[in-house]
Formats: structure tokens, sequence, C-alpha cells
């Protein structure tokens, strides 16, 4: 499945106004929407560029390069739960989990973000056992909390993060219970808020559809023009992929700095 | 012109920086007449204002060019050759020997002068106190204190207007008791205002829901609106003029 994306950000005093004023654009009350996100990353480092075409020179000189393979990206996923307000009261949640995957934003510049995106729901299982023996480990947990409306074929979300107060600490796996809603702090110390306007299209590799779909939120876009100003923003903002980081001399065992 | 030689190369050039800023005002003033005449539905307000403020610097670039090369203006005087086609350029011709004002022209200054004298001193430019002059009227002085307090002014009103949305709704919870306190929230907005965090760049904030990076605090935002002021300082005087 693909899906078109627009951003904006406005502070958190007109929050209040923009709900009203979204209010009436949908024709629809505002959907409370509250979800956990478990951010996985492989445990394996990712491979660094080139290396693939180092490997193996010595013997190499005589065979011809059949194929050069090129090194696999390795991506974050996330695991997200939709919760209710009773269940931060009980401070936990049988809520079902949905595994999603959200893919580096296409390059080309059509106006707005175009990604693919997927997401599987877990139907029974334990969805984190699942994650770690898939060779996965956990990063960090947020919530998202805001309001949904339905514009057409839009989904608009006016949300902003939390997160859980206190240094992140190195949890292995996701916490059993969950964190009281007031204790929970804006991951952004101004309290701003994120609208996200997206448009999901069936990928049935038809770009007509994507482009209909591109017209649509650009339309959206130029109604709120003075209201909230609506972009797509760079790519590799929303990169998922694993970054190679070289290894620093300093943690290298002694044996290999020496 | 009959003597190039007495003519310097300074002069010259005054003459072109003037020609050159008239001819930039003509052509802004143009762009938005023709917007204001084309345009079916009104150009949206944004627009609108960007180009009046370019008009705005237009003008502003003019008169600083002839105040700087006044003296060298002031000298010069149209001297039509026996060689110019005064038949076929007869409109040129009129327009450059011309040494006042067109009457439509003078009409529209005396009409301005005519608005202003109703609340300031007109001083060398008026004819006497007028129909309308209240007594103590503003001088040049108490003007450009006036604009000069203005355009901040209404700056801050614009941004109460649009940011102050929370404080007012504090207001309607405790009806009761703000009769008496009602210029307190206004009050209270600017300091808070001024004590509130930066914002986080939406990038920093899409990052960390990506790939669950602890975002480091890069105030962007803050930046860019002290390179914007700092602009605005520079301008400021210029714009004064």
């Amino acid at each position: 499945m693909y899906e078109l994306l627009l951003f904006g950000q406005l502070p958190r005093a007109r929050h209040e106004q923009l709900l009203k004023i979204l209010a009436g654009v949908a024709a629809m009350q505002p959907q409370r929407v509250l979800e956990r996100h478990v951010v996985y990353r492989p445990q394996r480092e990712p491979d660094e560029p080139g290396s693939n075409l180092r490997r193996g020179a010595s013997q190499g000189i005589v065979q011809k390069q059949v194929k050069q393979t090129v090194a696999r990206d390795l991506y974050f996923t996330q695991m997200v739960q939709t919760l209710t307000e009773e269940d931060f009261k009980e401070q936990k949640s049988a809520a079902p989990w949905t595994l999603q995957f959200n893919d580096v934003p296409d390059t080309g510049d059509k106006g707005v973000t175009v990604r693919m995106v997927s997401s599987t729901d877990f139907v029974e299982g334990d969805p984190h056992a699942y994650m770690v023996g898939f060779g996965n480990k956990v990063v960090s947990e947020y919530y998202v909390e805001g309001h949904r409306y339905v514009h057409k074929n839009i989904l608009i979300l006016l949300h902003r993060v939390l997160t859980e107060p206190g240094p992140q600490s190195a949890e292995q796996s996701p916490k059993p219970s969950l964190p009281t809603f007031d204790s929970l702090s804006s991951l952004d110390p101004s309290g701003t808020y994120i609208l996200q306007a997206s448009i999901r299209v069936v990928d049935n590799g038809s770009p007509a559809l994507i482009d209909a779909g591109v017209e649509e939120l650009k339309a959206f876009k130029d109604l709120l023009k003075g209201c909230v100003e609506l972009d797509a923003p760079d790519r590799l903002l929303l990169d998922t992929r694993v970054k190679y980081q070289p290894k620093s001399f300093a943690n290298l065992p002694p044996a290999a700095a020496a | 012109m009959q003597s190039t030689s007495s003519m310097t190369t300074e002069d010259l050039k005054a003459l072109d920086v003037a020609r050159n800023r008239a001819a930039a005002m003509v052509k802004s003033l143009e762009v938005i007449e023709g917007d204001l005449m084309h345009h079916e539905p009104l150009p949206n307000w944004p627009s609108l204002q960007k180009s009046s403020a370019l008009l705005l610097r237009n003008i502003t670039f003019l008169l600083e060019s002839t105040a700087t090369n006044h003296d060298a203006l002031q000298r010069m005087h149209s001297y039509p050759l026996a060689a110019f086609p005064g038949q076929s350029q007869s409109n040129l011709l009129h327009q450059l020997l011309r040494k006042k004002l067109e009457p439509h022209v003078e009409d529209w200054i005396s009409e301005g002068l005519g608005h202003a004298s109703k609340f300031c001193e007109m001083g060398e430019f008026g004819e006497g106190p007028t129909v309308g002059q209240k007594e103590g009227g503003l001088d040049e002085y108490d003007v450009s204190e006036l604009w000069e307090w203005a355009g901040p002014a209404e700056n801050d009103i614009a941004r109460q207007v649009f940011t102050a949305e929370d404080e007012d709704d504090e207001d309607e919870d405790d009806e009761g008791e703000d009769e008496d306190e009602e210029d307190e929230p206004m009050k209270d907005a600017a300091p808070a205002k001024e004590n509130e965090p930066p914002r986080l760049p939406l990038g920093t904030v899409l990052t960390y829901m990506s790939t669950g990076a602890v975002p480091k605090v890069v105030d962007r935002a803050k930046d860019l609106r002290d390179q914007q002021a700092a602009l605005k300082r520079q301008q400021a005087p210029a714009g004064m003029r």
C-alpha cells in the first residue's frame, strides 16, 4: 500500500482553534487517538557500504565477478497498539498489536511525500517474541496522542508525541504495564502539535491512481493555506534504514587497537 | 543635454542610478496594478503584502539615491539640441521641459497634504492652518515617533491575535471573576511566551517517530527567528526615512 503524506506544525496555543476548524472542514467531530508505538531495530549491524565489493579480493582476480550483490538495507520497524483512556486508568492493555513497516519515501518531487507502507495485525501469540525471534531488538517506546478526522479520502491526524519522562532506559522488552497518562510528557518541550494529512492508495501499480491522490492532497493543502502550512518534509527525515556507523578506535577491543 | 563636457562621470552616475531606481519602482507599481486589475478573485493577502513591501523598498531606494545625489540633480537642466526630433517626439520633449508637476499630480499632493494637515503641522508644505486642523497638532518629531511605535506595536497585536487563544479559553472557564481583570490575560501572555521553550523542528520529531533516536535539541527555528530579527533591525532605519 502506498501512503501519500503532508505535514504541518502548529503551536500549542492554536490547537483548540484548529480542532474546531478541522471539525468544520471535515464535517465530523474529532475522534480521539491514543497509540503506543514500540520501535524495533535489527540486532545485526549493517554492513559497511561497499564492503561487498572488496570481499575476497585476493582470490577474485582470476574469477570474473559474476554479480555484485548489493548490501541489503536493514530497517526499523514498529509495533503499534491502539489504546483508550480506560487502558491508561487500568495501566494495562490487552489491545491487539499491529506490525508497521514504513519504507523510505520515494525519490522524485511530487509535492507530497510518497512511501510504501505495510501493516500486519497480530492475531495471536506473543508479538514481542516474534519480533525478537526475527533478530530485532527494542529501541524505544513512545505514545501518540491526538485526534483524527476523515475528509473525503484524506485521513487528517492532529497529534503530538508523548514520551515517558526520565532518561531512556535500555529496555529489552516493552513494559508490561502502562504509565499513567498524566505522567507522560510531550517530546517537544513547547508542546507543538503536528498535523498530518495522508491518503492511502492500494498498491496495484497504477500511477494514475497515485496522481489522483496527490492532486486531492494538494487541493487540501490549498484549502488550509493561511491556516496551517502543509508541506512535504525532506525524504531522508523519514528514513527508516539503519545507518552504518563506523566503529571508532575507542570502542575497539584492546588487542585490535594495538 | 547641450554640453556633456560640463557633466562629470559622477553626475552621469547619479542620473543613471535615479533612472534605474525609478524604472524598478514603475515596474513594481505595474505589477501591483496588473494583479489588482486582472485577477478576478483578488490575489490573496500574502502576495499583496509581498508586492506592497517590494514597492515600498523600491521607493525607499529611489528616495535614498535622490537624497544622496541631491546637489548634482538640483544643478541639472535639460537643453534640447537643435537636432532633437521635436516633431516626432513632442510628448517626450514636453515631459523633459516641464518645470512644474502635471495638474493631476498636483491635485494628488494637495489632497494628501489636506488629509495630513487635519492632525499634524505642515510647516513649510502647508498653506497655514486649514479648517479641519485642531490646536496642537503633531509636529514632525511626533509623527516619526508615532511611526516608530506603530510598526512594532502592530506586530505585537497580530502575534497576540494568533497565539493567545488558550488564554481566551481559560477566560471562559472562570467567567464569574474576570469582569474587572479583562486585560490580565494579555499581560500574562507576553512573559509566558518568553519562558516557553523553543519549538522542536518538525524533522526531529519525524526522525524520532521513524527511528526512535533520541533527538538532540537543535534549535533551528530560533536561529531563523534571530536571523530575521537582525535583518529587520538592519532594514528598520532605511524604512523610516
